[in-house]
């Protein structure tokens, strides 16, 4: 795994592994996240529930592949309040 | 012929011992002033595969290492036509971005809510008495738990935007761009995302754990550093695919 995290904190009742973890973010970087070119991914699902069985807890990555191929997962995407901002310094 | 993208970047790249998505080759498309990382690709679909997942990933990282960029998403299957149109089209815009990027990385934090059972409380002073059902008609009492739990869903979004207030203000001095996620209502309470020069690292560091030192009762999963996948996007795409902006 290349990607590093600075810190993990876990609480009891938080149980990932810190390896678990650095796949999850790099899931959701890698899914969720990048430049697009509308209208031209194309992803097959076929072994998503490999990937995310029991990682779904944190990440929306599962419910971003249903929404490229099409498919309705239980919570959109701009149900969340999103925001760019950009810091003048 | 389709190609599977990695990456855009300004730089013809190094792609010495660069080995594709399943073993496939990898090379540079050229348009203009920029330099795309892409594999030729037979099919119409890219499984979803762990080994997948992390060869995107470590591709990128490898062009990042020596070079500005910006990732792809995973999945991006694209004609040559295709991909020509689209650099020849978009090139201003994705200068552009890639020199809002440069010499920066991506940092991430997410911060959870600590005790499961926070979506459940409601302030004394704003628990809604809800007299004995044979008092009351069941409408009444429907009406009387909803109200007291749109009272609770306001405290957890105030909670959660004063938490983004907090973790702004203290980092608002270290990033130069950020992204931010907000859901009240999740566990993942705050997801952001941010734009941090590579120089200014150490100093984004030392901010980020003076704020976990302040909030202990907080989980704080902060990763990075990262290509700078949350920031690559150019707004008209990202807006038109997901309808946010």
């Amino acid at each position: 795994m290349n990607s590093t995290f600075d810190q993990v904190l876990i609480g009891s009742d938080v149980e990932f592994e810190e390896a678990e973890l650095s796949l999850l973010e790099t899931l959701d970087h890698v899914l969720n996240r990048g430049l697009v070119i509308a209208g031209e991914i194309t992803i097959s699902v076929a072994d998503v529930d490999l990937i995310f069985v029991g990682l779904n807890v944190l990440v929306s990555s599962v419910e971003t592949a249903n929404e490229v191929i099409g498919a309705r997962g239980a919570r959109s995407v701009s149900s969340a309040e999103r925001r760019e901002r950009s810091i003048d310094r | 012929m389709k190609f599977y993208l990695y990456c855009v970047t300004d730089a013809e790249p190094n792609l010495t011992e660069v080995v594709g998505l399943e073993g496939r080759a990898v090379e540079v498309v050229n348009n203009g002033s920029l330099f795309v990382v892409a594999s030729p690709f037979e099919g119409d679909v890219v499984a979803v595969t762990r080994e997948n997942v992390l060869q995107h990933e470590a591709i990128v990282r490898k062009i990042f290492s020596t070079a500005t960029v910006l990732p792809f998403r995973f999945g991006t299957l694209v004609t040559e036509p295709g991909l020509h149109s689209y650099l020849s089209s978009r090139e201003a815009a994705l200068l552009e971005r890639l020199s809002q990027v440069r010499d920066c990385i991506e940092m991430s934090v997410k911060i959870i809510w600590q005790n499961s059972d926070k979506f459940c409380e409601i302030e004394p002073e704003s628990q809604v008495s809800i007299p004995e059902l044979d008092e009351i008609g069941a409408g009444t009492a429907f009406l009387m738990f909803k109200r007291q739990e749109l009272i609770g869903n306001e405290r957890l979004e105030n909670e959660a935007r004063a938490l983004d207030d907090w973790l702004r203000c203290g980092l608002k001095d270290v990033v130069k761009r950020e992204q931010v996620t907000i859901e009240p209502r999740q566990r993942l309470v705050v997801s952001s995302s941010y734009l941090v020069e590579q120089a200014r690292l150490p100093d984004y560091r030392r901010e980020l754990a003076k704020l976990q030192a302040e909030r202990t009762t907080l989980h704080f999963l902060s990763s990075g550093p990262w290509p700078p996948y949350t920031f690559a996007n150019i707004d008209l795409e990202f807006g038109a695919h997901f309808g946010v902006s």
